[in-house]
């Protein structure tokens, strides 16, 4: 990729304080997002897609606590900020869009009083209505004038979406992470917000850090992928070689276990056991439990290890297949 | 088990079920019509899916057909005898008929313990003891059975869910009804969850009405597929039949519209995106339902409602311009 990163995260760990001890729920995250791309952060609940979101925001409220690492903004580590400059980027530098859009938007107030609220925030009042009336109508808002006097109890769940797109994108963010958008919305209403994304992402050069559940979804919309589990990313490729060739056996697993819209009844193959306790992570490698290969040696805590160029999974098995094939190709 | 043949297990006969919202926002009647006219039949042993958006009006439909809710008109019958039948004949019926709910944790008592949450469908039938059958059926739906002692919060979500399957086959029901059973799984539990429905089945022989809003989990596990669309049936057909050539455009747009796991499929997909959203189902539009969304709608949509009719064999469609398929 030869478009700079306008994120880089590093050895991203957040850890949280609970009854139980103390949960990392993300341990040592580290991944970039080039201008114009996509990324594709995809796990099951509680393998820290989110909280890797909330800590490149600096969300984390307590017992959570952002431990190490560094996220590079357009060449600015966030971490070094104080709360009043962070509080300036967040809205202009980094757009969010969360999952529920009924709890990102304030019932009580007009979609455009809380868009022009958005726009006071950080300074920049001059023709706020024509601003506001152009980003609803590049969200696809019919009649978007008119909309914007609207409460968001009088829109559905797609268009409310689409007010929080159009809120997440006033500022123009170099960065635009959404966790979960489509989630709450139903099938068709989903394909109608995601082609929105991308294709208002692309015009405009944003990076999109992309969190889902969904394979499908990141099937549609990534140029890259990060698979996560039990908070540490496990697998990382080009969108077409992770399907195609996924490595970790947790990606494996996955990819079989999901019924296809295009095929009929038959027995899934789907993964043993459940997703980890994370206030008692395995030792060594945290999928062995659930793992089909798993050998002696897997006590030990795998690294992300290259398996081509671009493609990286935290392995040994894969590690071996590789060197195993390119001994086969010399 | 008493089943004659030619009479299916569950008959759903023109099933309408309205219901009067406040008059504050009584804009139509103050009348949501959630299920309008809704027939079909289910035999033993068989799994029926539904699939539609939310407001389609497929959970009304689940409550109907357990006896939770009381059809305004039409007729549930169970073994061609109405399920509100009074006295011991419609008691029986709808204990024929069990449930499994979308969200595990809020459909066991939480001050209960998993056994005592599972046995009751036994102790509603006046078993006393149930220990025994507890523990098989717990292990019967993967779930050591030790678990009977343990309290719902104590369990994982997938846990959850099996319990739940527990206690809607404990009292070897003839069908169940699954509404979103999988929809707050992870995606690593729903095909585990689905696999022992499967095997459930081929021992039990239990007939399940599987309705859900994501169209691979419903084809993944049914033998006939219906889709329904503000309170009506658009499509209904057999799972096979229908993943290879869905007809309404309703069901095309939906089929469209749900994703692959397979860039290669996304890239090249056809888009049928469907404009706007799912009307009012106070106020549903004249004519065909789906007109309002349709790419396909002409005046006659407006004017005259399209029928259930046969396309092919058990495949049948409502909609104008649909033809039969040349057999």
């Amino acid at each position: 990729m030869t478009e700079p990163s306008v994120l880089e995260v590093s050895r991203l760990t957040t850890c949280f304080a609970t009854p139980q001890g103390r949960v990392t729920a993300v341990d040592g995250v580290s991944f970039s997002v080039a201008r114009g791309e996509t990324l594709g952060l995809v796990g099951e609940s509680g393998s820290g897609k989110s909280v890797t979101a909330l800590s490149i925001l600096r969300l984390v409220a307590p017992p959570g606590r952002i431990e190490a690492g560094s996220v590079v903004l357009n060449g600015v580590n966030l971490m070094d900020l104080g709360e009043e400059e962070m509080r300036r980027r967040r809205g202009t530098e980094v757009g969010m869009v969360f999952q529920n859009p009924m709890t990102a938007l304030n019932p009580v107030f007009s979609v455009g009083w809380q868009m022009r609220e958005a726009l006071r925030a950080h300074g920049s009042t001059d023709d706020a209505d024509e601003k506001i009336v152009q980003a609803l109508a590049a969200v696809g808002m019919p009649d978007p004038a008119r909309q914007a006097a609207s409460f968001p109890h009088q829109m559905s769940g797609g268009m409310r979406q689409r007010v929080v797109i159009a809120m997440g994108m006033l500022h123009a963010p170099q960065l635009l992470i959404a966790d979960e958008p489509t989630t709450a919305l139903d099938v068709t209403i989903q394909a109608q917000v995601l082609d929105l994304m991308k294709r208002l992402t692309r015009e405009r050069g944003t990076a999109l850090l992309l969190i889902t559940h969904n394979m499908g979804v990141i099937a549609r919309m990534c140029d890259r992928v990060a698979v996560m589990y039990a908070g540490e990313i496990v697998e990382q490729a080009p969108v077409d070689e992770l399907f195609a060739n996924p490595r970790h056996p947790y990606t494996q697993g996955l990819l079989r276990s999901i019924p296809r819209a295009d095929q009929v009844r038959g027995k899934l193959t789907s993964l043993p056991g459940a997703p980890p306790d994370m206030a008692r992570p395995l030792p060594g490698c945290r999928f062995r439990a659930r793992c089909t290969a798993v050998r002696p040696g897997c006590e030990i805590h795998p690294e992300l290890h290259d398996i081509v160029p671009g493609h990286r999974a935290r392995c040994w098995v894969a590690q071996e297949l590789t060197a195993t094939e390119a001994a086969g190709a010399q | 088990m008493p089943n004659e043949p030619g009479v299916p297990l569950l008959q759903v006969d023109g099933a309408v079920r309205h219901f009067q919202i406040r008059p504050a926002a009584a804009s139509a009647g103050g009348l949501l019509r959630a299920v309008d006219g809704v027939s079909l039949t289910l035999r033993a042993g068989e799994t029926l899916g539904i699939v539609g958006e939310s407001g389609c009006g497929k959970s009304t439909l689940a409550r109907l057909v357990v006896g939770l809710l009381e059809p305004t008109a039409g007729r549930i019958l169970i073994r061609g005898g109405d399920l509100w039948d009074s006295g011991a004949a419609g008691r029986e019926r709808r204990r024929q008929c069990q449930m499994v709910f979308q969200n595990p944790a809020g459909s066991m008592n939480p001050r209960r313990t998993v056994g005592a949450s599972v046995a009751e469908p036994l102790q509603a039938r006046g078993a006393r003891r149930t220990g025994e059958a507890v523990a098989r059926i717990l292990e019967r739906v993967g779930l050591p059975a030790q678990f009977a002692s343990r309290m719902p919060h104590q369990l994982s979500g997938g846990q959850q869910q099996r319990a739940s399957i527990a206690r809607a086959l404990i009292a070897g029901p003839a069908l169940v009804v699954h509404d979103e059973a999988i929809a707050s799984l992870d995606i690593s539990l729903q095909a585990q969850i689905l696999n022992l429905l499967v095997e459930l089945q081929e021992a039990t022989g239990t007939a399940y009405l599987f309705i859900s809003h994501d169209l691979a989990a419903v084809q993944a596990i049914s033998h006939r597929v219906i889709v329904m669309y503000l309170g009506e049936v658009v499509e209904s057909a057999t799972a096979a039949d229908f993943a290879q050539r869905p007809q309404h455009p309703y069901s095309i747009a939906l089929r469209s519209a749900t994703l692959t796991p397979d860039p290669a499929v996304e890239r090249q997909r056809s888009e049928v995106i469907l404009r706007g959203d799912v009307p009012s189902p106070m106020n549903p539009p004249s004519g065909c339902r789906f007109r309002t969304r349709c790419p396909m709608a002409q005046g006659l949509c407006a004017e005259q409602k399209p029928l259930l009719r046969d396309i092919g064999p058990g495949h049948r469609v409502a909609c104008h311009f649909v033809a039969a398929a040349p057999c």
